[in-house]
């Protein structure tokens, strides 16, 4: 309890150095526009995030991973799967060394985000609001943090 | 004598399929990376020995090994292979295709790790996952001396079910060939060899998980193996013509905040066939580790692990550094991500046998990392 509140107050120190003087930022769940899914339980989310297989209206779901951006990371360890970074990584490797399930696909480059939405269907990832409303042939379907 | 470690040397023919087999899959991989997994478990181990009782005891080893993990995942078909090329061995430990059975169940066939050993079942090859140097000494491989099979070449049926307060009941049971005695060790089956002289193998681990995406679990270890002994060119005293070896145990791996606590306890009943007659033999094994995350980098950790008449008994005689007995502490440094350094220091007992047992104090130093 103690480490997480340390890692809020690491999360929230990071974002007041980066991004002072801009307006309130949010982190978003996005798709591609085909995908039929509308909204998603957290709970739903965090399972597709840990590797369980997660069938929304029929449609198998297809997490994606976005790196390079350190405290969009961070965000997403706390909001979304509610674990350290260790914690997950070690959880995904031990996946993958009991059932050879493969790790989740990973982007670190905004610009491919489109993209790779639309090639699978129903895959998901999350940005920063301001990210996701500039990018275009994807869709909000919901909010994972809002800077308060 | 050689210290309870690695013994076998395998043909070094297996490295070269290894690698053409790995080259396969990495082409394949280069198709439709989404579906595969590649890992690498590279480590290697210091091993230094002091106040030992026994002079015959190495004093110190190196020992350098690196697990290959593949894994393809489809629809419907699932593969997994998982080799092993170390200093002392060689060998596809494990090579299992299987088919999705359903949502949430699968059947594999071929050679895995016996669904009835947790620490097994938990780590299997992949070194730097486990947090400890050694594993405890009822979790030993084959080849390093261990006394229970390991490794079996048959039918896997793994399952698992959510349940409606978000708890989890985890399922595995397989048949196959179980490992036969030879040379003062168990030798598993071989894929695509004779099975004439392998006795069958059932086993069972049931596990709950009181929350599904949790990772504290507990549950029950059982198994049944028929261990067939190959003659020896000059028969040796006490050998039996057939051993067998029956278990029920229980495990727990517990999170607590920054604590945890993997534990297993089991009851053997070995029926041991000799040409004058049975003898039954029966003792108990277990073992308790406990790790303090003391930081995100640091972890602390010591294990004990013993029995109740495993001392005096007839089956464990036969496997001559089976540690029947041990006091370990340690420390783990994750020194970079996907690296850690490890020592260990322990007190170690090993050697059934009415005559007394050995024992020696250990030091153990291992860097050990996973790629990519």
């Amino acid at each position: 309890m103690i480490r997480r509140r340390g890692q809020c107050l690491l999360v929230c120190i990071a974002w007041l150095l980066t991004a002072t003087g801009t307006s309130a930022e949010t982190v978003v769940l996005v798709t591609g526009k085909a995908c039929p899914l509308a909204n998603l339980s957290t709970l739903d989310l965090r399972k597709a995030y840990l590797g369980v297989a997660v069938k929304v209206d029929g449609e198998r779901l297809k997490p994606i991973l976005m790196r390079g951006d350190e405290m969009l990371e961070q965000i997403f360890y706390q909001s979304v799967v509610a674990m350290s970074k260790k914690s997950y990584e070690r959880r995904r490797l031990s996946l993958a060394l009991k059932y050879g399930t493969p790790r989740l696909a990973e982007l670190d480059d905004l610009a491919a985000v489109p993209e790779a939405l639309r090639s699978e269907a129903c895959a998901i990832t999350y940005l920063w609001g301001s990210d996701a409303e500039a990018l275009q042939g994807i869709k909000t379907i919901k909010l994972l943090w809002q800077d308060t | 004598m050689r210290m309870p470690v690695s013994t076998a040397t395998r043909a070094p023919r297996r490295s070269l399929v290894a690698i053409g087999f790995l080259g396969v899959l990495v082409s394949a991989a280069s198709v439709a990376e989404s579906r595969h997994e590649f890992l690498f478990f590279p480590s290697v181990d210091g091993f230094y020995t002091f106040s030992e009782s026994d002079s015959s005891v190495d004093e110190s080893k190196t020992n350098a090994a690196l697990d290959l993990l593949y894994g393809y995942s489809g629809d419907r078909f699932r593969f997994l292979g998982e080799f092993l090329w170390s200093t002392h061995e060689t060998d596809f430990e494990r090579l299992q295709a299987g088919v999705r059975v359903g949502d949430n169940a699968s059947i594999w066939g071929g050679r895995f790790h016996s669904p009835a050993k947790f620490w097994t079942s938990e780590y299997h090859h992949g070194q730097y996952l486990q947090t400890s140097i050694t594993r405890p000494a009822m979790e030993e491989w084959e080849d390093d001396g261990g006394s229970t099979p390991a490794h079996i070449t048959g039918l896997l049926l793994e399952s698992e079910h959510q349940r409606s307060d978000e708890s989890a009941l985890v399922f595995a049971a397989s048949v196959g060939y179980a490992p036969i005695y030879e040379d003062g060790a168990l030798e598993t089956h071989e894929l695509f060899k004779s099975a004439s002289d392998h006795g069958m193998s059932l086993n069972l681990r049931v596990a709950y998980r009181p929350e599904f995406l949790g990772s504290t679990q507990f549950g029950l270890l059982a198994g049944w193996n028929e261990i067939n002994v190959l003659p020896q060119t000059i028969p040796a005293p006490g050998q039996p013509d057939t051993i067998d070896q029956a278990t029920l145990g229980v495990f727990g791996d517990w999170y607590w905040n920054d604590l945890r606590l993997l534990t297993s306890f089991v009851y053997f009943d070995n029926e041991l066939e000799f040409q004058t007659g049975n003898t039954d033999d029966t003792y108990l094994l277990g073992y308790a580790q406990l790790e303090y995350e003391a930081n995100p980098v640091v972890t602390l950790f010591g294990r004990i692990e013993g029995g109740i008449d495993q001392d005096d008994s007839a089956y464990l005689e036969l496997f001559e550094t089976f540690v029947t007995e041990r006091y370990m502490l340690g420390a783990r440094w994750d020194v970079a991500e996907y690296h850690s350094l490890t020592v260990e220091v322990a007190d170690t007992t090993y050697g059934a046998s009415v005559t007394g047992s050995r024992d020696f104090n250990e030091f153990r130093l291992q860097w050990s990392a996973v790629f990519p």
